[in-house]
Order: structure tokens, then C-alpha cells, then sequence
């Protein structure tokens, strides 16, 4: 019964998240593809559910559909371009590249995950789903994420955190730069 | 026996419960809002204006539904029920009273800030499809608010998670998941001492403030912000649209209570040891909604006592204030933490 | 506490220097805490109606504020002992009345007493601003103001007063 629940909802959200990326590269106007790439986000999200990880499923929705695509969403308001402003011409030329580069990196990532040793070594995954045995359930539990994160990968963890920070004091010397600061931090000019 | 039907009985009978409590609620407000401002408020229809959301409601059924030229005919259509949903959804991993819970998540807390976050579509997307200059600026106004005040939530989360951990360890006998809302709140029974306010005072404030900025209630409602944006986001909707709208908020506002209900003040917890079987329930239900209740009136309270912010002011508190102070708290907590374990 | 950078730097430069707007810089209001604590406290002695705080709302309908001395509602046209009407249709009202809302049609009078009295006399009320000219202007107090302000019509034509109307008024 898990099985074929996992099934359906597998199909379900394997076809959303298709037609949902499919809309979201044809769609002249940037709203709808955001849009659609919220629910892209969602669809992905219950896939991360079906293997048993719903930390990364919520994380999923939380920070890319909550936070990042509301921001993308921002700017796309705040320029607020027509269709008929942005002249951009896609040529059949561009086209065909663009094409040969994506068929290119699917192939690629489905031959990296293909020849991965982790996903070789897991258990059965090409006939059946997922069973619920408490190994399953703890991998992709919120403990298991944090020992990996922060006991085993803990210098690229903290590693990744100053490259955040320095993208941070970077953006922030940027948006400073046309104005001269005082010395009581009050703009001056 | 009631454990048995539960599971059914439990969704239908929140949703009610919610669907029921919003048009009271509409109500309240304009009788607390009187009171305070030393009118009487609608007390017309039926006894002592009881019926007053009925009348709002046919009032708004019956008005004409206009769509102005220029709309984004999909967006447009869309808004309302986007606005309306999220908040809808996020209370399914809340629990209202012991064992009575439509669906104890393992991430349950994650979960109900993760569906609160998208509700914030409803309003931009409304904003920007309405093809109104004022209706855009409020809709990015909630965008860019949202955005902010949701990093001093989760930063306020993040003590709560801390402290439930901590005492998660030391109490051997919880048998609680630490990260699903009805583990926070277990953790938090038998005293009122207990509740995690006593123990993240500063978390508690950090998060109430944000959950006004995420409800975009006074004094934070700028996308709305009916003096210089007329209606803000809502401005080109009518009829049964703008009552989605409407009801969007009441319910996010409902939501948004019971959240801070579990996460800070013990949940369906009443104070004291329940007795057992279906009393127990009965008190622990009734003890939720009084809390809900009692933070229901204090985002009325708030709304018709604070006057607006201005949007610098608004931006300079959630980043320079709030967040800051969120990262205190954190790093107080875990400080706190280590010394006495 | 760690708000002192509550309010923004922009708003510290327009401040005035010499510090009489001191009120609003001082660490009550840079922390909005204490300030938000008072505004609520403050409201809620309005829901509470402490501190001699009372509901101004008058039920209207059923509850009447008391009609001023000197109110000036409805017209109403007086009679004698004799329980004819006062007035002679001297015109004066009609002519002194600034919005032209006053009509009258003379008549001989069948009494002794006087030569004319009114055959028609109309008010139209949608047009009267009651500045109560025509009961200053009356010889014969035959017209005044009445403390009616509350009468309602469901078409104009009813807001046209006749004689009678006025008499029964």
C-alpha cells in the first residue's frame, strides 16, 4: 500500500514538475514563470518526501518557493517589463546551442548518478520504491542531516558560511560606494 | 472510543472551527475597535450585533464584481485563492488540544512557517496583476516586508528548537520528536513555568513582532496602508475577491496565533495536570482557543492602538533591530545551554 | 538594550539642535517598547472606560439628544382662538424668504377681522435652508419654526407642504 501510494504521488509530482518547467522556459512574461517555478518547487519538494527526507522537502519550499522566488519575484515587479520592452531576439542559432547544452548536462548528471557509489550501494531502486524500515527513515532525518552537515562536512560548512559572508559585506561596500560616510555613520552626500 | 474517529473527525472540525471563529472575529474587531475609540461599534443586527458578519457577508456576496480593464485575467483570479490557502493549510501540524492534531509532522514547526512564507504570493501577485500603480507598490511592499520579518522568525525559532532540545535531553522520559509542533508542545506541559515564553522572553518578542509583520497587521500593514495607497494590494478587487482577501488575513491572523500559542505559550497546556481520557481533551481544547483567543485580542488591541510605520522605519527595525537582536537571543540561549549542561 | 539604532540616522539629522524635540529622542521612545506599552495601557483604559472614559454613541432611534432652545426644524402656520389660521397672506415671508421656497395664493377672507387669507400656502421644504427669516418677517406671528427636524418622505413632491400640512404640523 505505501508503495503504490509513493507510486502516485511520484507520477503526480514527476508530471507537475515537468509541464510546470517546461512553462516556466517558454513563458514570454517572468511573473508566470516565477510562478511556476513556486509550484515547480513544490512538486520537487514531495519527491524529496517520497525518499524519505522531509527536512530537505520543507527546506525546499521554505527557502527557495518562501524566500528566494518571493525576491525573485521583487525584482521581476519592481522592473515590471513588457514583453514588448524586453528586444531580445532568440535566434535559431541560440536555440539549437542552448538545446545541445541542456540534453549535454542531463546526460551528464544522469551518468554521474548512475556511476555514483552511494546510489550503487543503495537498495533497489530501479523496480521498486522505498520501504519504511527505520534505516530508511533515518537517513534522511533531521539528525542524520545535521551530523552530516556539521560533524563530517563541518569545514565546508563553515568554509561555504564565510563565502556567504563576505557576498554579504561585498553587497553592502556596493550599495555604499556612491555615498561618503561621516564619521557618526550619517549620510552626508 | 474518540480516539477512534479522531483522525476524521479532527480536520472538519478545526477547519469549522476556523471558517466559524473568522466572521466572530471580523466582529470583535469592530467592537474592541469601538470600545477603544469610545463608540459603541455594530449592534444592529440581531441580538447585540451578533449577526453583523452575516449581513457583511451577503453585503459582499451581492456587490458587483468588477474587473478592471488591463488585468492579468489569470493572476488576477488566482490571487484571492493563494491569499487565502496558505494560511488555511499551515493548520494542519498545529495542535489544538492533546492527541487532537489533524497531522503531527515530523517537521511540523518547519512545516507551518514553510506555508505561512507562501501566502505572501496572494498578495504580490494580486498587487502586480491588478495593473494599478498603488496596487503594485503595496504588493512589493509586502514582498520585500515578508521577506525580511520571516529571517527574524526563523532566528526566534531557532532559540525555541535550542531550549526544546536542551530539556528534550535532560527529560529522559519525553518521548517527543523535538522539531514537530506537538513534541514543543509536550515538552512545555505540566506548569506554567514550563511554557517556553518563561524561557525565550526575547524569542517570544522577536517572533510576536514578526508574525504582526507577516499578517501585515497595524503597525506594520504597509502593503494595505489605506492613507497613501488607497488599498494597497486589494485595491482593484470587489466583491467575493476582496472578501478572499479578507478572509486571508483573518485566518493568517488565526494562524499566526496558534502557532505563537505552541511554540511559546505551552500549547493546549492549561497550566495544570489534565485528567485523563476525554475531560482531559476537552479542557486542553478549551485551553488552546482561550490562548488564541487572548492573542487574537492583542493583534486587535495592537491594530487600533499603534499608528502606522513609515517603510524606512519598517526595513531599519527588522534589519537593524530585530535581526540582531534574534542573534542574541541565539547566542544567549546557547550559552545558557552549555552552563547548565 | 542593543536598539539604539531604532529610529534611522535620517530622521536624527532633521531633529533640532537645540533639543526641544528632545521628547521623541529620548531611550523611552528609541526602544518603541516602553512608548507601545503606555499607548496600550492607554487604550485599554478606553475598553475598560476607566479613569471617567465613557461611550459618546447615542442610540439614535431610540435614545434623543434634547433639541436646543432655538432649533429651527419643520415650519408650522398658527391659529387663533377661533381655530382659523393666523395668517393673512401678507407676502412678507415669501419675499424676505432668500431660497424662494414659500408660495402663496390669496384669497378673500370670509371673516371680518381681516381682508385676505390664504388659499394656498406651500412650502417646499427641499429647498428651504430653515434660517427662520419668514418667522421673523410675520406681522401677525402667524409662522414658526417647530423643534421637528426628523421627518422623512419617500418622494419630493411629499416634501412640498400645503396649508394643511402646515396647520397639522
Amino acid at each position: 500500500m505505501p508503495e503504490s501510494i509513493d507510486a502516485i504521488v511520484f507520477y503526480l509530482s514527476a508530471i507537475v514538475a515537468v509541464v510546470c518547467s517546461a512553462v516556466i522556459v517558454t513563458r514570454k512574461n517572468p511573473v508566470y514563470s516565477a510562478v511556476f517555478m513556486v509550484l515547480f518547487f513544490i512538486a520537487w519538494a514531495l519527491n524529496f518526501l517520497i525518499l524519505r527526507a522531509p527536512f530537505l522537502a520543507v527546506i525546499q519550499v521554505l527557502v527557495y518557493g518562501g524566500a528566494i522566488m518571493v525576491l525573485y519575484l521583487f525584482v521581476i515587479m519592481l522592473l515590471n517589463l513588457k514583453p514588448e520592452e524586453i528586444k531580445e531576439e532568440v535566434t535559431t542559432q541560440r536555440k539549437v546551442l542552448s538545446a545541445i547544452a541542456s540534453v549535454g548536462l542531463f546526460i551528464l548528471l544522469a551518468w554521474a548518478i548512475r556511476t555514483s557509489p552511494k546510489v550503487n550501494d543503495a537498495p533497489i531502486l530501479s523496480n521498486s520504491f522505498l520501504p519504511d524500515t527505520p534505516a530508511v527513515t533515518e537517513a534522511g532525518s533531521l539528525e542524520a542531516i545535521a551530523m552530516e552537515l556539521f560533524e563530517e562536512h563541518g569545514l565546508a560548512f563553515e568554509l561555504t558560511s564565510i563565502l556567504i559572508l563576505i557576498a554579504i559585506i561585498g553587497a553592502i561596500y556596493l550599495t555604499k560606494k556612491g555615498k561618503a560616510l561621516s564619521h557618526d555613520g550619517t549620510h552626508t552626500g | 472510543m474518540p480516539e477512534f474517529f479522531l483522525p476524521l473527525l479532527t480536520p472538519i472540525l478545526v477547519f469549522g472551527a476556523i471558517m466559524s471563529l473568522v466572521p466572530m472575529l471580523v466582529l470583535g474587531e469592530r467592537r474592541i475597535a469601538a470600545a477603544i475609540q469610545d463608540r459603541v461599534g455594530p449592534n444592529r443586527v440581531g441580538p447585540n450585533g451578533l449577526f453583523q458578519p452575516l449581513a457583511d457577508v451577503v453585503k459582499l456576496l451581492f456587490k458587483e464584481e468588477i474587473v478592471p480593464a488591463g488585468v492579468d485575467k489569470w493572476m488576477y483570479f488566482l490571487a484571492p485563492a493563494l491569499a487565502f490557502l496558505p494560511a488555511a493549510f499551515a493548520f494542519t501540524t498545529i495542535p489544538v488540544g492533546r492527541g487532537v492534531q489533524i497531522a503531527d509532522l515530523n517537521m511540523g514547526v518547519l512545516f507551518a512557517i514553510t506555508v505561512t512564507s507562501l501566502g505572501v504570493y496572494g498578495i504580490s501577485l494580486g498587487g502586480w496583476s491588478s495593473n494599478n500603480k498603488f496596487a503594485l507598490l503595496g504588493g512589493l511592499r509586502s514582498n520585500a516586508q515578508v521577506i525580511s520579518y520571516e529571517i527574524c522568525m526563523g532566528l526566534a525559532l531557532i532559540g525555541v528548537l535550542m531550549v526544546s532540545n536542551f530539556f528534550y535531553d535532560v527529560e529522559a522520559g519525553q518521548t517527543a520528536a523535538v522539531v514537530s509542533s506537538g513534541g514543543i508542545v509536550e515538552l512545555q506541559s505540566g506548569s506554567i513555568f514550563n511554557w517556553n515564553i518563561f524561557k525565550q522572553p526575547l524569542g517570544f518578542l522577536i517572533f510576536y513582532i514578526a508574525a504582526f509583520a507577516e499578517n501585515n497587521r497595524l503597525p506594520f500593514d504597509l502593503p494595505e496602508c489605506e492613507a497613501e495607497l488607497v488599498g494597497g494590494f486589494h485595491t482593484e478587487y470587489s466583491s467575493m475577491k476582496f472578501a478572499m482577501f479578507f478572509l486571508g488575513e483573518y485566518i493568517a491572523m488565526v494562524t499566526m496565533s496558534a502557532l505563537t500559542v505552541t511554540l511559546y505559550l505551552g500549547g493546549w497546556d492549561p497550566g495544570f495536570s489534565l485528567p485523563e481520557g476525554f475531560l482531559g481533551t476537552l479542557i486542553s481544547i478549551g485551553a488552546f482557543v482561550v490562548k488564541v483567543l487572548i492573542l487574537l485580542f492583542i493583534y486587535i488591541w495592537v491594530r487600533w492602538t499603534l499608528p502606522r510605520f513609515r517603510y524606512d522605519q519598517l526595513m531599519g527595525l527588522g534589519w537593524k533591530v530585530l535581526i540582531p537582536l534574534a542573534l542574541f537571543n541565539i547566542f544567549i540561549t546557547a550559552v545558557v545551554c552549555l552552563l547548565m549542561g | 538594550m542593543t536598539t539604539s539604532t531604532a529610529s534611522p540616522p535620517e530622521t536624527q539629522q532633521t531633529q533640532a539642535p537645540t533639543g526641544e524635540k528632545k521628547k521623541s529622542t529620548g531611550f523611552k521612545f528609541k526602544t518603541y517598547i516602553p512608548a507601545v506599552i503606555t499607548g496600550l495601557w492607554n487604550t485599554f483604559k478606553h475598553i475598560l472606560k476607566l479613569d471617567g472614559h465613557k461611550t459618546f454613541t447615542l442610540n439614535y432611534p431610540e435614545e434623543k439628544l434634547p433639541v436646543k432652545k432655538g432649533y429651527r426644524g419643520e415650519h408650522r402656520l398658527k391659529k387663533d382662538e377661533l381655530g382659523r389660521e393666523k395668517c393673512v397672506a401678507c407676502f412678507m415671508c415669501q419675499t424676505v424668504c432668500p431660497s424662494v421656497c414659500i408660495r402663496i395664493i390669496a384669497e378673500e377672507a370670509p371673516w371680518e377681522d381681516r381682508d385676505k387669507r390664504p388659499a394656498v400656502f406651500e412650502i417646499d421644504m427641499l429647498r428651504c435652508i430653515y434660517c427662520g427669516m419668514c418667522e421673523e418677517a410675520c406681522p401677525c406671528d402667524a409662522i414658526e419654526l417647530t423643534e421637528t427636524y426628523n421627518v422623512v418622505a419617500t418622494n419630493r413632491h411629499a416634501k412640498v407642504y400645503d396649508k394643511d400640512r402646515l396647520l397639522s404640523n
